[in-house]
């Protein structure tokens, strides 16, 4: 086992070195600026609109926890308000570097806390646009790079380049992303499926600046170009490190629903 | 009167700084029950139900919160199934370094297969509220964690014990023989002396994930024994049937228990492997109970948003005893389809049949949201059985000869039914 780990890390270490191209040096930059806050929590609501306009909300909690060192797990627990009928339910994942994500649901009807496959990347998260894949912490290294070049975005100079997930339960063959120059934030993703089409476009809108540090969108705008259907994203009440604990992402926390 | 008036405002005053802070939840079901046959004890084959809850929940001071709740419910046709009970209601303290202990009514789950969970043992069921006893009365208990992420130690006393809930005499599903709660007998009545206890280690290695449980206290599940006074008896014997009016019924009997538990879950890809299993050490018997299976999943069925997710279990039982458990040598089949739409449907369909005699259960649960607010709801169980169609008579005399009765389904034949229900949430 501890053999087989050391081959893994020798190919991630070559393909990092053969993807060293200016792609993967703008994830790396933008994945910098966009750590160290510690943890974070922040209220969502989700609209999901259908090809006729009709509106569905949702609203919940996520909490964040950045892992301090390249071993500890991020995690990151979201807890549903609404609609009605599953509150309480939430959601406890656990990313555990180059490998599946470990990850639990609560249900609170029967107050039972399930273990879930974390490789249910490509499915809807919630009936929304979103998959669980668009929503999960996403390291540089599960991707590979190739820059594309400059292009004007709304007025904003960015850097657009291609990346192609490695991991196989991926719902996308590759993703171009729009990043500004200015502050590296990512502005733009066009999602590419399997057949190679362009399906799906997640615009970034009104980023603001926290704790003078961290840029965060107030709003992801998902758009299905196959359905005609749309989720916007909102978020509220961004707080960063409050103080998480590692032991405020425990499984018997989420009994608790706090 | 006005000493207690007083009482109260103080306390309201007391909790009104607080009163803006509360979470509460609350939900009313309208339920509509339909058996497709006539039963042994009620020929009536509709039933309606209202049941409401609420659940209030606060931390009023830093590492300190609790929750209160209170469910409701009644039953046009039977009255012990009308109730208003405690749902949870405790309070918890969180301490340093992972530890944390709670005190007051709580549930607690322990398991990790999809067709029954032989090691969940804490919580009583109630039967009356669907046969595969997933619906559970809240247990007043201390409990005690030690949760350092990998491991998790729970330590409970339970200080109280409750009767398992079954139909009454007017209620159904039901037995073709009368339960008689009110006259159930206990190892040793409830106390203080009699408080049971438990204990249970989770551990995670990566995509492992075990735990091993002991329970020491009174079965929550009871044995019956057979009330038939000797006149009753020997008309039975002389003429086949009971007397009218008789006085025939089962009694439960809650004997000491031992129970040792292990559960596992192990992660390939998509399918996840797990099994659960309780040895059991009861005064006239010891027994193993078990599920070992898969859960495997698919996820956006065909380019569709549909996830189905399958499971395949063996349940076994290995007690010895007059009416033979349920699930003894049984094949589990089960289907769920989350359609992944804005009104949150899923559809689940399970199927278990007995290797033995091929009697098998079929159960149905689907619900979607219709409104924001409001969800509407189907469930149902199908008691499928080529065994003897008892009646009360039958069974009481099969019962007083001793005769196994090696297929408990059947028992339940004419109980098969649907029930659908509309909620609203708050």
């Amino acid at each position: 086992m501890k053999r087989w780990k050391i081959i893994v890390a020798t190919l991630a270490a070559s393909a990092s070195i053969a993807s060293a191209n200016q792609g993967y040096d703008i994830a790396v930059e933008a994945d910098r600026r966009h750590s160290g806050y510690g943890d974070s929590e922040a209220e969502v609501v989700m609209t999901l609109i259908n090809k006729t306009g009709d509106e569905d909300r949702r609203t919940l909690t996520v909490k964040e926890l950045e892992g301090g060192t390249a071993t500890d797990n991020d995690k990151s627990l979201m807890s549903f308000n609404h609609p009605r009928d599953i509150a309480g339910t939430a959601l406890l994942t656990w990313s555990v570097p180059g490998e599946d994500d470990l990850q639990w649901l609560y249900l609170p009807a029967i107050k039972r806390v399930k273990a879930i496959s974390s490789s249910n990347r490509s499915g809807a998260f919630m009936g929304s646009e979103f998959t669980f894949e668009d929503l999960s912490p996403q390291d540089v290294d599960d991707y590979e790079y190739e820059y594309l070049g400059e292009k004007e975005l709304n007025g904003e100079l960015c850097f657009v380049y291609e990346r192609r997930p490695k991991d196989r339960d991926s719902g996308y063959t590759k993703e171009v992303l729009w990043v500004d120059q200015s502050e590296y934030r990512t502005r733009q993703v066009h999602f590419y499926d399997h057949k190679n089409e362009h399906t799906k476009t997640l615009t970034l809108i009104g980023y603001e600046l926290y704790n003078d540090e961290f840029w965060r969108p107030s709003e992801l705008f998902m758009e299905n170009h196959e359905t005609g259907r749309k989720t916007r994203m909102a978020f509220s009440n961004y707080q960063f490190g409050q103080g998480l604990r590692d032991s405020d992402f425990n499984r018997s926390q989420l009994r608790y629903g706090r | 009167m006005a000493a207690s008036d007083s009482k109260l405002a103080f306390l309201l005053l007391l909790v009104a700084p607080y009163a803006l802070a509360v979470e509460g939840t609350a939900v009313l079901t309208v339920e509509q029950d339909y058996f497709f046959d006539t039963g042994e004890l009620n020929d009536w084959q509709y039933n309606t139900s209202l049941v409401g809850s609420i659940r209030l929940r606060d931390d009023p001071f830093p590492d300190n919160s609790w929750v209160f709740g209170l469910t409701g419910r009644v039953d046009q046709r039977d009255s012990e199934r009308t109730h208003l009970s405690i749902d949870e209601a405790y309070w918890q303290r969180w301490f340093q370094n992972g530890f944390s202990g709670r005190a007051g009514y709580i549930e607690t789950f322990w398991g990790v297969t999809e067709a029954s969970n032989p090691v969940n043992i804490l919580n009583q069921s109630r039967m009356n509220d669907g046969l595969d006893g997933e619906v559970k009365t809240t247990q007043p208990m201390i409990n005690l964690t030690h949760d350092s992420g990998v491991s998790i130690i729970n330590l409970y006393l339970l200080t109280d014990f409750q009767d398992r809930q079954f139909a009454g005499k007017d209620g159904r599903p039901s037995l073709p023989l009368v339960i008689d709660s009110d006259e159930a007998r206990h190892a040793e009545e409830p106390g203080f002396e009699q408080w049971d206890v438990a204990i249970r280690g989770q551990w995670l290695l990566g995509s492992f994930e075990m735990a091993l449980s002991y329970f020491h206290g009174l079965n929550r599940e009871p044995d019956f024994d057979l009330r038939i006074s000797n006149a009753e008896a020997q008309e039975l014997a002389t003429t086949g049937e009971l007397p009218e009016g008789n006085n025939v019924a089962l009694v439960p009997r809650y004997d000491q228990l031992n129970q040792v538990g292990f559960e596992a879950t192990y992660f390939v890809g998509d399918t996840q492997w797990k099994g659960e299993v309780a040895y059991r050490d009861l005064p006239d018997s010891q027994y193993w109970r078990g599920n070992v299976g898969f859960e495997h999943g698919i996820y956006s069925l065909i380019d569709t948003r549909v996830d189905v997710t399958l499971y395949v279990e063996y349940l076994f039982d290995t007690q010895d005893s007059v009416i033979e458990p349920l699930f003894d040598n049984d094949v589990f089949v089960g289907a769920r389809l989350d359609l992944n739409d804005v009104n949150s449907s899923f559809i689940e369909l399970g199927w278990v049949v007995d290797a033995d005699d091929d009697d098998s259960l079929i159960d149905i649960e689907a619900e979607t949201r219709i409104l924001e607010n409001v969800t509407l709801g189907l469930s149902g169980q199908a008691y499928l059985s080529d065994g003897p169609d008892y009646t009360t008579d039958s069974l009481a005399a099969a019962l007083i000869a001793n005769n196994t009765i090696d297929q408990p389904l059947a028992l339940y034949q004419r109980e098969s039914y649907v029930t659908l229900s509309l909620s609203y949430y708050w």
